[in-house]
């Protein structure tokens, strides 16, 4: 099973010998084995020509950037070796059509409704209260299945939020608060290390994508807009309570995370280095984590769960099969 | 699947297994390969080493079904097998 490889160093990234080496500013060089690679993070400041990239190309690694500070800046993607001008088409259709885009947006929402409440009833039975919430939450998800335009949906996926976000600062361990999401720039440590969390369930989610023929730029819940990927921002909204909310609480109750990790500048918070590196061996490992997969029969990683829910969404545009967004069961 | 590849070669052939294995495996010492790969690039891995093979060349691979069967002790300086860090 392929894996990710994260890059803090400054340097060269280039070929050599047919796989990719770095030639580290402090430090030996060292070699990354380009077929057991999924994904390339580069968190440093790295030089690299044409030849690295031709490279990353052939064995069709994306690689996601992340600039100053950690925000991420965006992916070099490698050229499509699944082109499917038909499922492209389709995938238009489909968005074009009102009921089956409804159909869809309704599924993801549904599915990341359950996810938020899976997140809360597990806590429920760890010394919090959160019975109200829960109904609240089944109530919307219930609510979700009978709305009739993607507006609406929308919505009540606020409201889902809205309640989820707002057990968040109960969970948390003192002295980490989080009253209100706020980003671009986040304003406490808890509202930093969420974006930072997000911002890598999304670049899981365009990787993931990035392995079929569907469109990023066309989502079904969000509206498609310019400059963004608004179909990995529709997978990664059914992750984030699974890859990225999960993880800053366990990160944070365990105290694997002080505020040493972060540190203010003249607006806004950040991680420091230290800390995006314990954050980012976190979420690593919570990618290879397992559960046995009902409808396959055999264990899966979390990141294949996002990878099959794509196939899923893709076989559904195609063939109109049952779309099964991942609803966590385990 | 868990692979550790170990080789003896002369000098002049040490580069001819270095560029085999390292495009699948993490080079992790002199002559020492390690990494975590399915078993169709084991196939892969094996079949490439053999059709390079020459009277004096030793090659030993060592595997296991899954990594997590295999413990290990890293001594001294040098990354942890398997990081996915830099």
């Amino acid at each position: 099973m392929p894996n990710n490889h994260h890059i803090f160093a400054d340097g060269d990234l280039r070929r050599s010998e047919d796989t990719l080496r770095i030639d580290r500013l402090d430090g030996e060089p060292k070699y990354l084995a380009i077929e057991n690679l999924d994904s390339l993070y580069l968190h440093g400041q790295v030089t690299f020509n044409t030849r690295a990239l031709g490279l990353l190309n052939e064995h069709g690694v994306p690689v996601h950037i992340f600039g100053w500070n950690d925000y991420y800046r965006g992916s070099y993607l490698p050229k499509r070796s699944h082109v499917s001008g038909n499922t492209v088409v389709e995938q238009v259709r489909t968005y074009d059509d009102r009921s089956r885009r409804l159909g869809i947006a309704t599924d993801m929402i549904a599915a990341s409704i359950h996810n938020m409440r899976a997140n809360l009833r597990y806590y429920n039975t760890r010394g919090h209260k959160f019975t109200d919430v829960l109904d609240e939450l089944s109530a919307l998800k219930d609510r979700a299945q009978t709305e009739s335009s993607v507006e609406s949906l929308r919505g009540v996926e606020a409201l889902a939020r809205k309640a989820y976000y707002g057990c968040f600062d109960v969970i948390l361990r003192d002295p980490f608060e989080l009253t209100r999401r706020e980003y671009n720039p986040p304003s406490n440590e808890a509202n930093a290390l969420l974006s930072f969390l997000n911002a890598m369930t999304y670049t899981t989610c365009v990787s993931a994508i990035r392995k079929t023929a569907l469109d990023p730029t066309v989502g079904f819940m969000h509206e498609p807009g310019e400059r963004r990927f608004t179909l990995s921002l529709d997978i990664a909204d059914i992750f984030k309570p699974i890859l990225a909310d999960r993880v800053m609480f366990r990160l944070v109750n365990r105290q694997q995370l002080s505020f040493d990790d972060f540190e203010s500048e003249l607006d806004g918070c950040l991680l420091t280095e230290v800390g995006r590196a314990t954050v980012l061996d976190e979420y690593e490992q919570t990618l290879d984590e397992t559960v046995e997969h009902p409808r396959l029969s055999r264990h899966v990683s979390y990141k294949t769960l996002v990878q099959t829910d794509v196939y899923s969404l893709k076989k559904h545009v195609l063939t109109g099969e049952d779309y099964h967004p991942t609803e966590r069961w385990w | 699947m868990f692979v550790l590849i170990v080789y003896d070669v002369p000098a002049d052939r040490t580069r001819i297994y270095r560029k085999l294995l390292r495009t699948r495996l993490e080079h992790i010492q002199q002559s020492v390969f390690y990494g975590d790969v399915t078993p169709g690039q084991l196939v892969d891995i094996k079949h490439d080493i053999e059709a390079q093979l020459r009277d004096d060349d030793s090659v030993i691979v060592f595997e296991a079904e899954t990594a997590g069967f295999v413990d290990y002790t890293a001594y001294g300086p040098g990354d942890e097998p398997g990081s996915r860090f830099t």
